[in-house]
């Protein structure tokens, strides 16, 4: 469904991402760990383009991208790859100025350009999944974070995507509020998802993810499963990383 | 002042041409400024250069020369325009440069957040702008713009120097005839002033219903 091949980005001359292989399978639920500055939320942002590639190549859902293709041609692979993606952002990036419904249906409505009334019928169906039917005409400045949050998600799925992206989704949340974005997540991995999650709830990962991918240095350092991981993890780096989150 | 109650009507006639030079001029100020400012911002090296040496020109240079050059200047490659016509392609020429920086300043006022949000459910980079960025600049824009238009209303009197006849040439006209000045000017002075005064209500009125939405 994913692979990455080489992948490497850099910013100004600092290599962020060094050669990154990273292969996910249809319908499992990767959860990308590391310490801030590893990588993990670049190499997701590459998936779907929002960050250029500078070497390598990728392909999702069947669209290939190689770093060194014209740049017209890769921004629409990338456009391609992103009708199929969705992705969940760290401070939900809704649109303000238009309400919950209309947030979820914008897409439907100017990329598949369909009809408005079946558009809100797909809207109303996937704010109804997220459980805020009952909000569809607030605007966001009136929606709690994790409400916020819910809506992005629906928004996300409205394209019917065939991967998600979610680049910690929680971290902006106020504790309180974690969980009901997180028992969304959980529906959509029980419904068979592709999932890549950057985060830092790591009970939610260990109950949810199929496989952890741990990064550090823009290097890939393990890819194992979360029982394996979090009992037995291999590499000290990792360790440390472990034994850091559980001291508070 | 019985002087000016006497000459009212051909004062509002000067008053209707100021009003008709300001929002003419503002209307293809508005979309000249829209365009340039994407110009700038999304155009590829060529179109942002451009772009870029119209604003520095247009605002590095006195509005009266400018006018003078849409009237007199253009003559001598055989393009005549009118008065009124000269008036109004100045202006928005000028108002346009101005009215750019302010579309700009709000464009970029925008988290990128937005932009990627769009992007990420595919949208193109039109779309986004003119459905996800455009309505929310505009709202950014609203109050800068309306202080662009007001300073527009009073500048139109500089095309009295092209003998478009609105409310300074109306009373320059009448000075002539009367050979009295404090009343002319005091009269449309507050000609002047009442106009921006209302015009700036009706602004804030507009501002403020634009600031319920969301």
């Amino acid at each position: 469904m994913i692979q990455t091949t080489g992948l490497s980005k850099s910013y100004n001359g600092a290599e962020v991402l060094k050669s990154i292989d990273l292969h996910v399978a249809p319908k499992e639920i990767v959860v990308l760990l590391g310490p801030s500055g590893s990588g993990k939320s670049t190499l997701l942002r590459c998936l779907n383009g929002l960050e250029e590639l500078d070497g390598g190549s990728l392909e999702v859902n069947g669209v290939r991208v190689d770093a060194s293709m014209p740049s017209k041609k890769k921004q629409a692979a990338f456009r391609e790859i992103r009708r199929h993606t969705g992705m969940v952002f760290q401070q939900f990036n809704l649109y303000p100025h238009k309400t919950a419904l209309g947030n979820v249906i914008e897409s439907l409505l100017s990329v598949k350009k369909m009809k408005r009334a079946e558009a809100v019928q797909i809207g109303e169906r996937l704010l109804d999944r997220v459980g805020l039917l009952a909000k569809k005409d607030e605007y966001p400045s009136r929606l709690s974070g994790g409400q916020q949050q819910r809506v992005a998600i629906a928004r996300a799925l409205a394209m019917e995507p065939a991967i998600m992206l979610f680049d910690e989704p929680t971290s902006a949340l106020d504790p309180e509020l974690v969980g009901e974005v997180l028992e969304v997540m959980r529906q959509l991995a029980r419904d068979g998802m592709t999932m890549v999650i950057v985060t830092h709830e790591m009970k939610f990962a260990r109950q949810v993810a199929n496989r952890i991918v741990f990064m550090d240095g823009g290097v890939i350092v393990e890819s194992q499963e979360p029982e394996v991981f979090f009992q037995n993890t291999a590499s000290e780096r990792a360790r440390k990383f472990i034994n850091q989150l559980q001291e508070h | 002042m019985n002087l000016v109650w006497d000459n009212l009507p051909f004062l509002l006639k000067g008053a209707y041409y100021t009003l008709l030079v300001t929002v003419v001029s503002m209307f293809f100020g508005l979309i000249i400024g829209l365009v340039v400012a994407i110009a700038r911002l999304k155009g590829n090296w060529l179109v942002r250069g451009i772009a870029r040496v119209y604003v520095s020109v247009i605002r590095g240079t006195p509005l009266l020369v400018q006018i003078f050059i849409v009237y007199y200047g253009v003559v001598d490659y055989g393009i005549t325009l009118g008065p009124l016509t000269a008036a109004y392609v100045a202006l928005s020429i000028n108002v346009g440069a101005y009215l750019s920086e302010t579309f700009r300043g709000a464009i970029q006022s925008i988290p990128k957040g937005q932009t990627e949000a769009a992007y990420a459910t595919g949208m193109t980079g039109w779309m986004t702008m003119r459905r996800i960025i455009l309505p929310q600049a505009a709202r950014v824009a609203i109050a800068p713009m309306g202080n662009t238009f007001i300073g527009m209303l009073k500048e139109t009197a500089l095309v009295s120097a092209i003998t478009v006849t609105e409310l300074l040439r109306s009373a320059q006209l009448l000075i002539a005839q009367y050979y009295v000045y404090m009343p002319f000017f005091v009269g449309i002075a507050a000609m002047y002033w009442i106009m921006s005064t209302v015009f700036s209500a009706i602004l804030n009125a507009v501002e403020k219903q634009l600031s319920k939405v969301y």
